[in-house]
């Protein structure tokens, strides 16, 4: 093939490439949209549910509109508004908790090298190994002793068992990319260490462990063995409260709570996406 | 114009047996350019640090401009580290990278604007400014590391392998680069690295650090050809090292008695000689004067510029950079003269 042949060749060349991008960009589109349906549908009946009352075998579609099961959610003498605020506290008391213990500890392991790294990362995962029912078992008759048994502070505490692990692991992730020296050449450069911390630390960490802590908020938020236990009943929170009415057969206000317990996933799913998405595009392909 | 004076300067790190940095003294001359040169480990990237601040030195001192720096944090020392991999701040622009310095001291907007400016035009990286670090290559991160140090001013420069991350010819154009903004600038600079060649290429002073000392310091080239010690000798690559007696300007080796130029220095028990300087003549050659031995060749090995012969003198081994058109006479067995010449031979001590 001459010089000639290639240089005319080109534009077809050119043609064929943008179709076969236009049809993978197709593709995609066609899975994404697949995946978000496959990930809302099944809320479909519940969103319907919520405002139902006695929607039964064989009707196909609701009755009639009723908006009874949110007024329940809305009044004060269900307990849901005063649950839903125990479990965004205790949620996000439990966050804070966790990355006070889990940070320095992510910052240890992604840093440092020391003798037995290995055996501590297993170790930071064993609750995650181990049902966290049988250590919360164990822990029960200790926080009887100490009081902490059926209160709020108690099942915040607990929380930590399962919320520990990921808010260590992000962050020693987020650590092992980090490269202390920066900080070095920052304070040479004439920054004091609290402006190294403002300026240079926290913005370049700060994605990850925002990352970090969403997990961490998550997990106490969704956790319903540990709360029943610890809590004995007496904390209600929100998977709590949603059991009682599933078990009541409320179906409706089921439903309706459903729907408010899945809301901050929602909020943190989109939340995390957008950090990553800066951080990735800051960092670049294959970047440090 | 600042000079930087290290006083028995003395770094042990917590749980090691043997200081890091030993009793060092060291003058950095203000406005020049010191290359500190060592094989990785000898403790030259801890001086750079007990320098700037970074770390406390265990005894001794640094001087920065005659002031003690006991009680100076590292951001008010006006010495600036610029380390191996350019350690860019991944969450600012280009032109935020280089403005750092400028922001942290409270300068105007406006001002850093504008010297920031100045500084990507010194480097040659006018129109990176809204770049992030991350969609520029190495050479590139590395000049702007170089214009982020060079914009607040900074009394003393302090280099930490700035080059050894970088291909081969970006080094050398990198290389350049520092020096003329060095020059250019007049900034009293310590150029940490472990490369030889770039050691004695850019420095005004040269100091070779071995196990956490100075081994020796002075001239690129005094340093380079006349090695103190044979520890020096052997890390500027001179394998041709004779142990020696002295008697005035003879030094009894193997290879029978070899005329010195000058006096040996007091407790000198070898001689050594740079590879480059040994001369090679056919067996049978006219040999006028002394210092020569008959010898065999072993093995030739090309290396583009030169060629790397070794030759057996019986007992000792002996290698010589020899050019192409001498090399292409010899071959592996063949028997030559060897010239070792008085002014090339040089003393040194244990």
């Amino acid at each position: 093939m001459s010089a000639v042949d290639l240089a005319a060749t080109k534009p077809a060349d050119v043609a064929a490439r943008t179709g076969r991008t236009g049809i993978r960009a197709r593709t995609a589109r066609i899975a994404t949209g697949a995946l978000i349906a496959l990930l809302l549908l099944p809320f479909v009946p519940v969103l319907l549910w919520s405002v139902t009352r006695g929607w039964f075998y064989p009707a196909i579609l609701p009755p009639a509109l009723d908006l009874a099961a949110w007024g329940v959610v809305g009044s004060p003498e269900s307990g849901i508004p005063a649950a839903v605020l125990r479990s965004v506290g205790i949620a996000l008391g439990a966050t804070v908790l966790s990355m006070l213990i889990g940070v320095p500890a992510g910052r240890a392991l992604g840093l440092h090298a020391f003798p037995g790294r290995r055996w501590v990362e297993a170790l930071v995962l064993a609750p995650l190994v181990v049902p966290p029912l049988a250590v919360a078992m164990g822990l029960h008759a200790v926080f009887l002793r100490l009081g902490l048994a059926g209160t709020a502070t108690g099942v915040m505490i607990v929380h930590l068992i399962p919320t520990l692990p990921y808010v260590v692991l992000v962050s020693a992730s987020v650590f092992s990319r980090f490269d202390p020296r920066v900080e070095d050449q920052a304070r040479t450069l004439g920054a004091s260490r609290l402006q190294v911390l403002r300026h240079v630390t926290v913005p370049m960490l700060a994605p990850g462990l925002a990352v970090a802590a969403l997990f961490a908020f998550l997990v106490s938020w969704s956790q319903y063995g540990l709360t029943l236990l610890v809590g004995g009943g007496q904390v209600p929170t929100m998977p709590l409260i949603l059991n009682q009415y599933v078990t009541a057969g409320r179906s409706d206000v089921a439903a309706a709570i459903a729907l408010l317990t899945v809301l901050p996933g929602l909020v943190a799913l989109v939340l995390s996406a957008r950090i990553l998405a800066r951080a990735s595009r800051r960092d670049g392909e294959g970047g440090r | 114009m600042t000079d930087v004076v290290l006083e028995g300067l003395t770094k042990t790190y917590a749980g090691a047996s043997a200081a890091a940095v030993a009793a060092v003294d060291l003058v950095l001359a203000s406005g020049t350019l010191t290359t500190l040169v060592g094989p990785s480990g000898c403790g030259k990237s801890t001086v750079l640090k007990l320098i700037a601040g970074l770390l406390p030195p265990s005894a001794g001192r640094v001087l920065i401009g005659g002031r003690s720096m006991a009680d100076v944090p590292p951001e008010r020392r006006g010495a600036v580290l610029m380390g191996q991999d350019h350690g860019l701040f991944p969450h600012m622009t280009v032109e935020a990278n280089v403005g750092f310095g400028l922001r942290m001291r409270g300068v105007d907007p406006a001002a850093i604007r504008r010297r920031a400016g100045e500084m990507l035009d010194l480097v040659r990286l006018s129109g990176f400014e809204t770049r992030r670090p991350s969609a520029l290559s190495g050479g590139q991160a590395q000049r702007v590391a170089l214009a982020r140090a060079l914009v607040v001013d900074p009394a003393v420069l302090l280099l930490d392998e700035p080059l050894s991350d970088l291909d081969p010819e970006l080094r050398l154009e990198m290389r350049d680069l520092i020096r003329s903004a060095q020059r250019a600038t007049g900034i009293t600079t310590l150029f940490v690295t472990h490369d030889r060649e770039e050691a004695v290429a850019v420095a005004d002073r040269t100091a070779v650090m071995l196990a956490g000392r100075i081994a020796q310091q002075g001239r690129p080239d005094a340093v380079f050809e006349r090695p103190a010690t044979r520890a020096v000798a052997a890390f500027f690559g001179i394998g041709n090292i004779l142990d020696a007696r002295f008697d005035g300007r003879t030094a009894v080796t193997a290879l029978g008695c070899l005329a010195l130029a000058a006096d040996p220095p007091p407790g000198a028990d070898a001689v050594v000689i740079r590879p480059e300087r040994i001369g090679v003549a056919a067996e049978g050659a006219a040999a006028s004067g002394g210092n020569r031995c008959a010898a065999t060749v072993v093995d030739l090995g090309y290396r583009g510029t030169h060629v790397v012969a070794t030759f057996r003198a019986d007992p000792v081994t002996l290698t010589a950079a020899i050019s192409s058109p001498i090399a292409a006479g010899l071959q592996p067995g063949d028997r030559v003269r060897l010239h070792l010449p008085a002014e090339a031979l040089h003393p040194v001590t244990d």
